[in-house]
């Protein structure tokens, strides 16, 4: 059960990190994996095996359009936000924001909570 | 020499993608063009051609899983897809049985209560098994058992006296007479009962005559009835709801047309399709997995695994197909009143649906057969 919502956490959040790298601007799957390691410091590294199902996931979904482009001199397959994304994105930021602030007071109650023993029971 | 080994990683994850051909080279060609961009930046960072190869392909994983995750993406778009079907069905279904009370000889006396957004969502294929349809002039109620949203009044009351009969329990007789029975039944049932006098004198059956006796209560109502006119060539029928007690000969000529919508059979069946081809597909991909890793393909094991492959297989195959559904209903439900057999009754299908043509005492024994179906599926 744990490993459950743990996984679910997990792949939300990778959406999550994925749609708001694309709200920047179009990117291939490629510039995709740059960016979201350069925006943060390296920190998260997205394989390319589990990127793409993604993205492929997503678009099935209607959260992201694709199209062949080879105006950059090289024939690439592009990804871009739909509107229905972007609505995505904003309602999973404050959700993910309203979670990360509940986790922070729980957080900073069992810091409280720390020096006397858990009494259990 | 790139080319190659991306070549045979893309290859091999193409042929284990249960996808359309065109997707397969989509997704290949994206994942190419990522390798080479890779590729490139390695080499720009001092990596030399053969490491900047290896770990280009070790960053993407084993072709297996990669395989598996896309395939888990096209599967999702499959079940959407499967729903749609079976919205669509059942839309179309409903349609049917629109055209088919259209068509009906005495359609002015059916009441049809028709959900507002029927018409939207028919979809155009849905006119073709009315052609079918027509030739079903039977007269008699109409459909159907189990499909909620076109019951007709008449098939409402026709099916509340069912039930009456299935859960109300029987009562105690002594000496009654055929005239006593239908009075205590119409006092008991919703809507009401009535003696086919005409029929019953021509079997020479006297209405007055009090040889009528009871007195397993724990019976239900329907079981004493079928009992007890059983003994004297009688049975009954229900129109307009109204239970009629007639000669059982009056109701062998008279056939009714029942849809049985067997969908929970069914169901199982589109289970035992998909998996069908899978033991096979399964086999192939340990195949070209143990085959291109350049392991000895451990014989035993693969032995086994087909073993085991059979056994699920075989045992999904044990499972009710819904083809199989009128040969079984044919075989154990008085066999000789089959057209097949020589009678005069017949089973066709439309859809998932079973259409069959029979007399009342029969089309009983076939909704409990059909209900005692699903049930022991565990459906």
């Amino acid at each position: 059960m744990a490993d459950q919502i743990e996984s679910e956490l997990l792949r939300g959040s990778m959406d999550l990190m994925v749609l708001s790298v694309l709200a920047q601007s179009p990117k291939y799957g490629y510039l995709l994996q740059k960016a979201l390691s350069d925006n943060s410091q390296q920190q998260i590294k997205l394989s390319a095996g589990t990127m793409y199902p993604l993205l492929h996931r997503l678009e099935e979904a209607g959260l992201v359009s694709s199209r062949w482009d080879e105006s950059t001199g090289r024939r690439r397959k592009w990804y871009e936000l739909t509107a229905k994304g972007r609505k995505k994105l904003i309602k999973q930021a404050e959700l993910w924001q309203q979670y990360a602030n509940c986790i922070n007071r729980l957080l900073t109650e069992i810091k409280l909570v720390i020096p006397t023993p858990a009494t259990q029971g | 020499m790139s080319e190659r080994e991306f070549e045979h990683y893309l290859t091999l994850l193409g042929s284990m993608l249960r996808l359309r051909p065109e997707q397969r080279a989509e997704i290949a060609e994206e994942l190419q063009q990522h390798l080479d961009e890779r590729l490139q930046d390695l080499q720009a960072a001092g990596l030399s051609r053969e490491d900047a190869i290896q770990q280009a392909l070790a960053e993407f994983g084993d072709a297996a899983g990669l395989a598996a995750q896309f395939s888990s993406v096209s599967r999702r778009r499959y079940r959407r897809w499967m729903m749609r079907a079976a919205t669509a069905s059942v839309t179309s279904a409903f349609m049917v049985l629109v055209l088919f009370v259209s068509f009906w000889p005495t359609g002015g006396r059916i009441e049809l209560a028709l959900p507002t957004t029927a018409q939207d969502t028919n979809p155009p294929a849905s006119e073709s098994p009315v052609e079918s349809a027509d030739p079903f002039t039977t007269e008699s109620d109409l459909p159907t058992t189990k499909t909620k949203s076109t019951v007709t009044s008449r098939e409402a009351k026709n099916a509340d006296t069912r039930v009456q009969l299935e859960t109300e329990s029987a009562f105690e007789l002594s000496d009654a007479s055929l005239s006593d029975l239908s009075l205590m039944l119409a006092e008991r049932l919703q809507h009401g009962c009535l003696l086919d006098y005409r029929r019953m004198e021509e079997e020479g059956v006297d209405r007055e005559s009090g040889n009528l006796n009871w007195n397993l209560t724990n019976a239900s109502l329907g079981t004493m009835l079928e009992t007890l006119l059983d003994e004297v060539q009688l049975t009954y029928q229900i129109r307009d709801g109204i239970l009629v007690i007639t000669s059982q000969s009056a109701a062998d000529d008279d056939l009714s047309l029942v849809i049985y919508d067997a969908e929970v059979l069914f169901s199982s069946v589109v289970v035992v399709v998909r998996n069908e081809a899978n033991p096979v597909e399964e086999m192939l991909l340990q195949l070209v997995q143990q085959s291109s890793v350049g392991e000895k393909v451990d014989l035993d094991s693969l032995r086994a695994s087909i073993d085991r492959l059979s056994e699920k297989f075989g045992s999904q195959q044990a499972r009710m197909r819904f083809n199989q559904v009128a040969d079984l209903i044919e075989t154990q439900v008085d066999p000789n009143s089959w057209e097949v057999n020589g009678g005069v009754a017949s089973i066709s299908s439309v859809g998932n649906r079973l259409i069959v043509r029979q007399t009342e005492r029969t089309h009983r024994k076939i909704r409990k057969l059909l209900d005692d179906l699903a049930a022991t599926n565990g459906l």
